[in-house]
């Protein structure tokens, strides 16, 4: 994962690549990372409908940091 | 696409019963049709993987039913996915075959929906209990997202024609 310094977002590439897709964007939490959003190429944001309340966490926990 | 987190076996219906489009226009019948499906932390545990089965068989139906009523004249299909990043149970209708599937990976089509549930519900209560293990790259790195010594990315994807008879 890379994490953007300016919108401290943390952004990865997305393995599935359905409909155009490239990234998925994740935000950090108190919890752990959370995911928001799927990105094209050009990082922008594909279009989404919000249905409720959004957010999966991934806990820190185990988290493995590479240099 | 349609995002949502659910607490509860009300919120199912929701999903079971939202709108289709079938247009043959692929971004927007992912606009509209593809749900991304996360559990809420409590519901994660409580939830039964037969519950689950449920859900996505009265899904399947209605959806087929719904196409039925549309009177479509081109062929749509029904096709569900783990997003392992996401952690989200996703699924999509659109029009065409096995041949239209919009995934940047490779696909490995399999008969049943029950494995790849299985695989969902097992992970994210993992993530749940354990944590997920990431990788982090250098912010310096230029090339962060390429990994040429990486082994091919594949999905497993359950697909379902939708038949109008």
């Amino acid at each position: 994962m890379y994490r953007d310094p300016v919108t401290k977002l943390w952004w990865s590439r997305d393995l599935a690549g359905h409909g155009g897709s490239s990234y998925k964007v994740f935000k950090e939490g108190s919890k752990g990372f959370e995911w928001l959003f799927d990105a094209i190429k050009d990082g922008t944001r594909m279009l989404n409908k919000h249905k409720g309340p959004t957010g999966v966490f991934i806990p820190y926990k185990e988290v493995i940091f590479k240099a | 696409m349609n995002i949502v987190t659910i607490s509860n076996f009300d919120q199912f219906n929701l999903i079971i019963n939202g709108p289709l489009c079938l247009s043959g226009d692929q971004s927007e019948e992912i606009y509209h049709n593809m749900w991304c499906i996360a559990l809420e932390d409590d519901f994660i545990e409580s939830i039964k993987i037969q519950e689950l089965e449920h859900f996505i068989s009265n899904l399947i139906e209605n959806r087929e039913q719904q196409f039925k009523h549309i009177n479509y004249k081109k062929n749509a299909v029904f096709y569900m996915w783990f997003d392992q990043q996401a952690l989200q149970l996703r699924f999509n209708v659109i029009t065409g075959d096995i041949k239209s599937l919009p995934f940047g990976c490779k696909v490995s089509l399999i008969n049943s929906y029950k494995t790849i549930l299985n695989n969902f519900i097992n992970t994210i209560r993992e993530v749940a209990q354990c944590g997920d293990r990431i990788e982090f790259f250098d912010m310096q790195d230029e090339n962060w997202d390429e990994d040429e010594n990486e082994e091919e990315y594949v999905l497993d994807v359950f697909i379902k024609t939708l038949h109008r008879n």
